[in-house]
């Protein structure tokens, strides 16, 4: 009941505040029409003024307007406490203030927009991953034996790739053998950098056939090594030696595995180039003929199948 | 740079930058600042500084002597006096914002007139620029006028708003926040001024300066015919003797002596409306015309249009300060949306 009052309580009071409207208006013996005529509003926004409804008006703003013209033409006082009587019965209407964009143009994200930081954060982190991912496979990080396993098995698998012919071959299998398990990771060789599942399984299969391989034919290959009588040990790890004598000037430049400039000068008749570094070594000798000997390893060595056009490029020990 | 980082200690900002006052709203708070563009120059030798802005300088006016020039920086809308406005907008902006910290570099909104050139409204932003706005967007006075209104600009219902400033009226029919047709008058509050001061002088041999003119008009002043008759006592220097004399004015003289640039507005007005598409113009006729600005204040000037036009006529709500309300709208508007009443250039 009590709820009843109040609901019905704002159209009471429009309703009041419009009769009061029309009693003035009476009094003054203007006809409704004649209000209007004086106006130029129609007549019917006026019998909506009195009756107290907001509804056959066009907005707030312009109910606001016709009613203060009407209460100064009806002589009134105090236009602005009467406007604003109306507007706390009635409310600021709905219209009022929703000025919306026919359309959206274009939307505007901005920086703060969550999803965009989100992005800009995730993008950030995963540059940041992959520099530092990069910098450890490059360089090895803080300690060398942090490094990813994969990287020992692509190791080994070029070290098996070398070994498949020459190690049998040269009777250094035994040797070459134990790095597969047991070796520090050789950084020079490791930025051959993502190793797939696929081929660390390859490597695996590869190094099974190997070992079926060596064990089937261990007295050939000490047979082998026996016959050769080198005393070549290529250990993948160990450093290699390399001397030179010159007959005539020539460039040489050797770098070592760390990609360090071992040497890097020319020499002249008669010097020569005595250097030990880690493998694989790179060397470049700017002409093949001033070279008088070459020795690797202590062992005479064959420039002539690197030469091309009297350069000598090649990769120490020599990788088929 | 710089100015982003000031940026964020920066209140987004409205700028009714009119000949007569100019009005700051703050976004989220309301209008903060109200003054005259009136800036106050002190000389000294060659050497010029600012001695006064706004209200101070505008008791100034007329009352200065040699060292002291009060100008008014802006002219029938625009900008008549590039540094002294500068000057002025960097003063105002300094003075919305409470820190003292940073310099403040605000995203501002200037509304201009709508039939303004395009040297005018650049001459309007770099002049904001220079008084360390870190954007600039220029919005239709007409537009902003409306919105501030509290008219459905949105809707496809033509509303027609006339904002009768202290240098211009603008005149607008306005739908789907659109302007359909627009004009612009070089005529508003201050030639008013100016045609009450000639009257006087012609009919009572007296010189009044102009801010005793504008008192006259906001006491007296009315522009149609009613049975209330207002006086005034005003004083000023008669030019027959030379000496001060007071004399005595009437509503009804003033209402003569405005005649002239108020059956232009009305001209105007009613030119509009022979332009206005006929969809557009029946919306006008069933809902009326709307008056905004300073000029809408004047008595009687909504019966006199309404006389005049046969239309309902309503002055709007807190007519002065329309525009910069509306600017402000507009200004949250274009976060929300990117709003296409707001231009950059």
């Amino acid at each position: 009941m009590n709820n009843e009052e109040q609901e019905r309580q704002p159209e009471v009071l429009a309703e009041e505040w419009g009769a009061r409207l029309t009693s003035v208006r009476e009094s003054r013996s203007i006809s409704i029409e004649q209000a209007a005529a004086d106006l130029n509003l129609p007549t019917e926004y006026l019998r909506c003024i009195e009756a107290g409804r907001l509804e056959g008006l066009p907005s707030m703003v312009f109910a606001r307007g016709y009613i203060r013209a009407y209460l100064k033409m009806l002589g009134i006082d105090g236009i602005d406490a009467r406007v604003a009587e109306y507007v706390a019965i009635h409310g600021e209407g709905s219209s009022n203030g929703a000025i919306r964009p026919v359309s959206r143009v274009r939307q505007q994200v901005k920086m703060g927009d969550p999803l965009m930081k989100l992005f800009t954060w995730v993008f950030v982190l995963a540059i940041l991953g992959v520099s530092i991912w990069w910098w450890q496979t490059q360089y090895g990080g803080f300690d060398a034996t942090s490094a990813p396993e994969g990287e020992g098995i692509e190791n080994a698998s070029s070290a098996t790739d070398a070994g498949d012919v020459v190690m049998l071959e040269n009777g250094t299998a035994t040797l070459a053998l134990p790095t597969l398990d047991d070796s520090p990771v050789d950084e020079g060789l490791s930025n051959k950098a993502a190793v797939d599942e696929e081929q660390a399984e390859l490597t695996e299969e590869e190094r099974k056939a190997l070992q079926d391989a060596i064990d089937a034919t261990p007295k050939s290959a000490e047979a082998g090594a026996a016959l050769n009588g080198s005393s070549q040990v290529l250990d993948v790890n160990a450093d290699i030696t390399i001397s030179a004598d010159f007959v005539a000037e020539c460039w040489v430049s050797i770098k070592d595995g760390d990609g360090q400039k071992l040497f890097n000068n020319l020499r002249g008749k008669g010097q020569s180039v005595n250097v030990t570094g880690k493998p694989p070594l790179s060397i470049l000798i700017g002409a093949a003929d001033a070279v008088g000997s070459f020795r690797y390893n202590g062992a005479t060595f064959d420039l002539a199948p690197f030469s091309n056009k009297n350069v000598v490029r090649l990769n120490l020990p020599v990788s088929e | 740079m710089l100015k982003k980082i000031r940026g964020l200690f920066s209140s987004d900002l409205s700028i009714d930058l009119g000949t007569a006052n100019t009005l700051i709203y703050v976004r989220d708070k309301d209008i903060v600042l109200d003054e005259p563009s009136v800036v106050a120059i002190r000389q000294t030798g060659n050497q010029k500084s600012v001695a006064a802005v706004g209200a101070d300088a505008k008791r100034m006016l007329g009352r200065t002597p040699g060292s002291i020039t009060a100008i008014r920086p802006m002219k029938d809308g625009v900008i008549a006096d590039f540094h002294v406005t500068e000057k002025m907008l960097q003063y105002f902006i300094s003075k919305v914002h409470d820190t003292n910290f940073l310099t403040p570099s605000p995203r501002v909104l200037v509304c201009v007139p709508c039939k303004s050139t395009q040297v005018e409204r650049r001459a309007i932003k770099e002049s904001a620029m220079g008084a360390g706005a870190r954007e600039v967007y220029l919005i239709d006075e007409p537009m902003a006028a409306a919105i501030g209104a509290g008219l459905p600009v949105d809707e496809a219902s033509g509303s027609m708003v006339v904002d009768i400033g202290g240098g211009t009226t603008e005149i607008a029919v306005i739908s789907l926040n659109g302007i359909v047709y627009a004009d612009s008058v070089r005529l508003g509050g201050d030639r008013f001024d100016e045609y009450i001061v000639t009257y006087v002088r012609r009919n009572y041999g007296s010189l009044i300066g102009d801010s005793t003119a504008e008192r006259i008009k906001q006491e007296i002043g009315t522009a149609y015919p009613s049975s209330e008759m207002h006086e005034i006592d005003v004083r000023g220097r008669n030019l027959a003797e030379g000496i001060p004399r007071s004399f005595t004015l009437n509503s009804n003289e003033i209402l003569e002596a405005l005649q002239e640039p108020l059956s232009a507005i009305v001209q105007a007005v009613k030119s509009a409306l022979e332009q206005c598409p006929p969809e557009l113009a029946s919306d006008i006729a069933e809902r009326g015309i709307v008056l905004t600005g300073g000029g809408a204040l004047l008595r009687n000037i909504d019966r006199l249009i309404s006389e005049e036009t046969g239309l309902p006529v309503i002055v709007a709500e807190d007519p002065l300060t329309c525009v910069a309300r509306g600017g402000g709208r507009a200004l949250e508007m274009l976060d929300k949306h990117g709003f296409e009443l707001v231009s950059h250039d």
